[in-house]
């Protein structure tokens, strides 16, 4: 015990100055802004207000949360894309992950060309998907064209309804493959013996699937959930740089049906005469929003786990 | 051990300095700003030396650079080139000047965000702002211009046409930019296409023919008919409701109670946009995209509403063959005014006495008026430049023989209102074209629905005022 104590005592200053970079480093660039943003966000500071901003107590998340139709819309916008294309992400990733996972020869290839569009930037994403789905001379217009599937070229960008579903193609093709590798290295934690009882037993593979893959594989899904719920609530890049590739400056798209949350934060904080105290309130309501549906998101998975 | 030690201690001691050393800036010297001007990546700056050449070097608190180079003015600008020819001149006519003109690219509708960001932050900021029509209401709201009637600039601001000063002042009153230019605003049209489809490409012809909004819509209809929908009179519906918001520039957005007024001047334009959509009068380009930029050459519309700026900035660039295949006339209900730009001087800026000379010289003398004309294709606002006739006289060889010169200065820009500037004009813009996107995309969408479309988005990013 003595002995502990005196090694500790030897330490002395050593470990504090190791710690120090990554210390100063977040509480300068993590902790410092995220307090001063909940602390402006008291405030009506605006950029044209620079010098002259009033501490407003709890006026700005009042009007957030009562009198903010657009932030309401976008909150609206963002859950619907993440409601239809979480589930078609999940699912499409888990059943590539186990068509692929007994695939020996160029598995490694297809796994890598799947997860090229989850580093992708999404400036580049937004814009490859504008040129594609470009009303004139886009490929997807093209080629429906020549199939003979459709008469008339569709708007794809200037249409809010077909707008939305461009952006929630962008969701499923970005993310798949990230969805993908993580059921991959779940399957890959999976006793083996498990589906030869089940091979003994007469199962099928789709029994095995319903019945071995799907419940173990039950933590990975409520960790894919969860972060796909986070990264939904963050959509911004995609849908932003969509309606700016098609040529168009309007905030939120066609018919603001592409507004997401963080884009209206954007909006309101920096472009809407930067009312940066009100967008600071729109984040800090953001990060409420983000954490209650998380908590609950974990709640029901943990429930259906122990059930 | 005490040789890894010491590795250690020095590797810490470098993240340490590594990481301080990113936290730290030049204290500005304005303390009311805590801000100083840019030193970001520039695009070319007055020696022509490339952007990497520039990075490297670190400018004093003074703004002069640490290796004894020149003093440095920085301009954030989305028309790069605009200045050169203007800026040799400058320098030739003022050999004594030490400084030199650093243009850093910042596209124009990131601009006023990112002058806001500079500010707010007290970081980067130029030493020449600029601003542009569509947003220069919330630009000048922002407390960072000098008052150029001011000590030691004593702008005078009777020089200069009543119908600019308008745009050239803050709500004190003050003028606190200079515009660069008077922006005309009229139709242009490609003559080929105008003699195929409307029968000829005389001026006086196409103004009888487009008396008003309703004619572009039949002849519209027409063209479409005849062309099987390749060619339409109009790029898009934007560039006409566009056209329309400009024509009535000089009604305010705010009335005198500091309510969003704004029902007279948007309900016609939907009720036009409406007409002209169902007429199939334009096609479905969306305004400033590359195709609409391609299609100055391409061929597929008729008729460009445009302003002076267009001529050096659309037709010559995109359509470099259309050699006297281009000319202008006075459009329906009207000449009007378009766009321009302004220049101030910034407050916290090192260089305000310099930067104001070349302000003044490039904009305001008759040598700046000279090359800013045969560079840049633009005209001073500057009264005095007109007493000399030759000034407004001139051609160019997309509009063939047509004196389009003459045409902007002598019979658009007398007519020209002045424009009326408020914070909310881009958020009104935003939400015409957002509803006009709409109407373009929905067809059984009417004028009506378009109108209540409109009222309940711009309330929606105003809730704190009244939108009538």
């Amino acid at each position: 015990m003595k002995e502990k104590s005196k090694k500790k005592n030897k330490l002395g200053k050593w470990p504090y100055i190791f710690v120090s970079p990554f210390l100063i480093s977040y509480l300068a660039f993590y902790l410092y802004p995220m307090v001063y943003s909940f602390a402006i966000s008291f405030t009506d500071w605006t950029a044209v207000k620079m010098n002259d901003r009033q501490f407003m107590g709890l006026q700005n998340y009042i009007r957030v949360f009562t009198n903010d139709p657009l932030f309401w819309s976008s909150i609206l916008n963002t859950v619907k894309i993440m409601i239809i294309a979480m589930p078609l992400t999940i699912a499409g990733g888990l059943l590539v992950a186990v068509l692929m996972f007994h695939i020996v020869k160029c598995r490694q290839l297809i796994q890598t060309v799947n997860f090229l569009p989850y580093i992708t930037m999404p400036v580049a994403v937004g814009l490859i998907f504008a040129n594609m789905f470009n009303t004139n001379i886009g490929l997807v217009n093209t080629v429906l064209t020549r199939l003979g599937m459709i008469d008339k070229k569709i708007n794809w960008l200037g249409d809010s309804k077909y707008a939305f579903i461009v952006v929630i193609l962008i969701c499923i093709w970005k993310n798949f493959g990230y969805f993908m590798v993580l059921y991959l290295s779940g399957l890959s934690t999976i006793n083996g013996e498990y589906y030869d009882a089940a091979k003994v037993d007469g199962a099928n593979a789709v029994q095995s699937f319903f019945k071995i893959t799907l419940p173990l594989l039950r933590p990975i899904t409520t960790f894919v959930i969860v972060q796909g719920a986070i990264g939904g609530f963050q959509l911004f890049d995609e849908a932003k740089t969509l309606v700016s590739g098609s040529g168009s400056t309007i905030v939120g798209g066609p018919g603001r049906s592409l507004l997401t949350i963080v884009w209206y934060f954007y909006d309101s904080s920096f472009q809407n005469n930067s009312r940066y105290g009100y967008g600071a309130a729109i984040a800090f309501s953001m990060l409420l929003i983000i954490a209650a549906v998380s908590f609950i998101n974990l709640r029901v998975l943990r429930e259906k786990n122990d059930n | 051990m005490k040789k890894k030690k010491l590795l250690s201690v020095l590797l810490t001691a470098a993240m340490l300095t590594g990481i301080l050393g990113g936290c730290g800036s030049e204290p500005a010297k304005e303390a009311d700003t805590g801000s100083q001007p840019a030193q970001e990546e520039n695009a070319g700056d007055a020696d022509g030396t490339d952007a990497g050449q520039q990075a490297g070097s670190e400018e004093t608190s003074s703004g002069e650079t640490a290796a004894g180079d020149k003093k440095k003015i920085v301009l954030w600008t989305w028309a790069t080139g605009q200045f050169d020819a203007v800026r040799d001149a400058y320098f030739e006519a003022n050999p004594d000047a030490d400084w030199e003109l650093e243009e850093v690219v910042v596209a124009s509708e990131d601009y006023l965000t990112k002058l806001q960001q500079g500010y707010a932050s007290g970081g980067d900021m130029p030493d020449l702002l600029m601003a542009e029509m569509g947003w220069r209401g919330s630009a000048f709201a922002l407390d960072i211009w000098e008052n150029l009637e001011a000590e030691p600039y004593n702008f005078d601001r009777s020089i200069v046409m009543d119908s600019v000063i308008g745009g050239m002042v803050n709500s004190q009153d003050q003028v606190i930019g200079i515009e660069n230019a008077l922006n005309p605003a009229f139709m242009m049209y490609k003559k080929d296409l105008a003699k195929e489809y409307l029968g000829t490409d005389d001026r006086a012809e196409l103004e009888a023919m487009f008396k008003t909004y309703d004619d572009y819509a039949k002849v519209g209809a027409e063209v479409y008919e005849k062309s099987g929908g390749a060619v339409t009179l109009f790029p898009g519906l934007q560039d006409v409701s566009n056209m329309m918001m400009m024509q009535k520039r000089n009604v305010s957005n705010v009335d005198a109670e500091g309510n969003v007024d704004v029902s007279g001047k948007v309900q016609r334009v939907f009720d036009t946009v409406e007409v002209m959509r169902n007429a199939k009068s334009c096609g479905n380009l969306a305004q400033y995209s590359t195709e609409w930029s391609n299609s100055f050459a391409e061929g597929s519309s008729i008729l460009y509403p445009a302003a002076s700026w267009s001529v050096t900035y659309w037709v010559e660039p995109y359509d470099p063959e259309g050699i006297d295949n281009w000319g202008m006339f006075i459009p329906a209900e009207g000449g009007f005014g378009w766009g321009g730009t302004c220049y101030g001087v910034y407050k916290g800026s090192e260089m305000k006495e310099e930067a104001w000379d070349f302000i003044q010289w490039c904009l305001l003398s008759e040598e700046g008026a000279k090359y800013m004309k045969e560079g840049s294709g633009f005209f001073l606002p500057v009264k005095s430049l007109y007493d000399d006739p030759e000034y407004t006289k001139g051609t160019r060889p997309n509009f063939g023989s047509q004196e389009i010169n003459a045409f902007m200065m002598e019979e658009i820009s007398p007519n020209v209102p002045e424009a009326s500037l408020s914070i909310y004009d881009n958020l009104v813009s935003d939400s015409v074209n957002m509803v006009v996107q709409m109407m373009a995309a929905d067809e059984s969408m009417t004028a009506e629905d378009a109108m209540k479309e409109f009222m309940t988005d711009l309330q929606s990013k105003i809730p704190d005022v009244t939108v009538k």
